[in-house]
């Protein structure tokens, strides 16, 4: 299957805040304005949305859980779905335990469902 | 007969000058000189590489240690505007934390990696949940405990894995 990338860096080198009222760049919007769109597109073309973790200057939990959860929670994906299609990608180490935390909240999310 | 043999090989050494004695002794002694040199070369590299393994794995702790501090005063408090700052304070030490794990992990084994990494992440769990970027956030007590207790965790978690590593070296199975 191909590949398509979605770098959170390309949306804000800070991330932070799980809603609105939390600030600009917060994961409601993110999830929202860039996740949903572009792993509608994955799905329509078939291919793997690859979630690029690298570049950020730091994550909160809270933000990886309300986007990686989040995106289960909308109900808008079948989770057999997600899992085929969505693959979160830390290249470098530094972002591995962001990577486990966030593929964590995907996992719980799911299982809750 | 012994007495003919010893007799001999006598007339045959007292026989030899000086500079044949040299000549004979030089392979053992020069033997002897490189390997003191190539054991001193190896120690010295070994307790080079130790020592910067026991520096490195000091500055992560400290690191953790004055993050915990910082996020422990910040979740026993609630929100004001300088948070702000606080919350990219914390995010950016908790990169600079990653970024000192991933230069330990190349000095400790695979096992001991994992560990750290699982110890880390629950750190940063602990720290950055929550309602840690809310307006809303009220101090909580409970998660500036859960907060200490976590990054002491993983101070324990990165002392034991150097501990074992030390271990491994003297008692591999």
């Amino acid at each position: 299957m191909n590949e398509q990338k979605l770098e959170i860096v390309t949306f804000s080198k800070l991330p932070g805040g799980r809603k609105k009222q939390d600030g600009p760049y917060n994961a409601e919007r993110f999830r929202t304005d860039f996740l949903i769109p572009a792993l509608s597109n994955a799905l329509a073309q078939n291919t793997v949305l690859m979630v690029i973790l690298d570049g950020v200057l730091g994550y909160s939990s809270s933000f990886l859980e309300e986007v990686f959860g989040g995106i289960v929670r909308t109900k808008k994906f079948k989770n057999e779905d997600i899992k085929s299609h969505l693959k979160i990608v830390a290249n470098n180490r530094i972002y591995e335990s962001a990577r486990i935390d966030a593929q964590k909240y995907l996992d719980e999310a799911m299982r809750r469902i | 007969m012994l007495k003919n043999i010893l007799m001999k090989l006598c007339d045959g050494y007292s026989s030899l000058d000086s500079f044949d004695i040299i000549k004979l002794a030089f392979p053992s002694v020069l033997s002897a000189i490189l390997s003191a040199l190539l054991s001193g070369y190896i120690i010295t590299r070994w307790r080079s590489r130790k020592d910067l393994v026991d520096k490195r794995i000091d500055d992560l702790c400290r690191e953790i240690d004055a993050l915990g501090e910082l996020a422990r005063e910040f979740w026993s408090r609630n929100f004001k505007a300088a948070d702000q700052s606080t919350i990219v304070n914390i995010k950016s030490k908790l990169l600079r934390i990653s970024r000192l794990r991933v230069l330990l992990e190349g000095l400790v084994s695979n096992s001991s990696k994992n560990e750290l990494v699982e110890s880390e992440q629950m750190f940063l769990r602990e720290i950055s949940g929550g309602e840690f970027e809310s307006p809303r956030r009220k101090l909580d007590f409970v998660k500036s405990y859960a907060v200490l207790e976590a990054g002491s965790n993983y101070v324990l978690a990165i002392r034991q894995a150097h501990l074992s590593d030390q271990k491994g070296l003297w008692m591999r199975k």
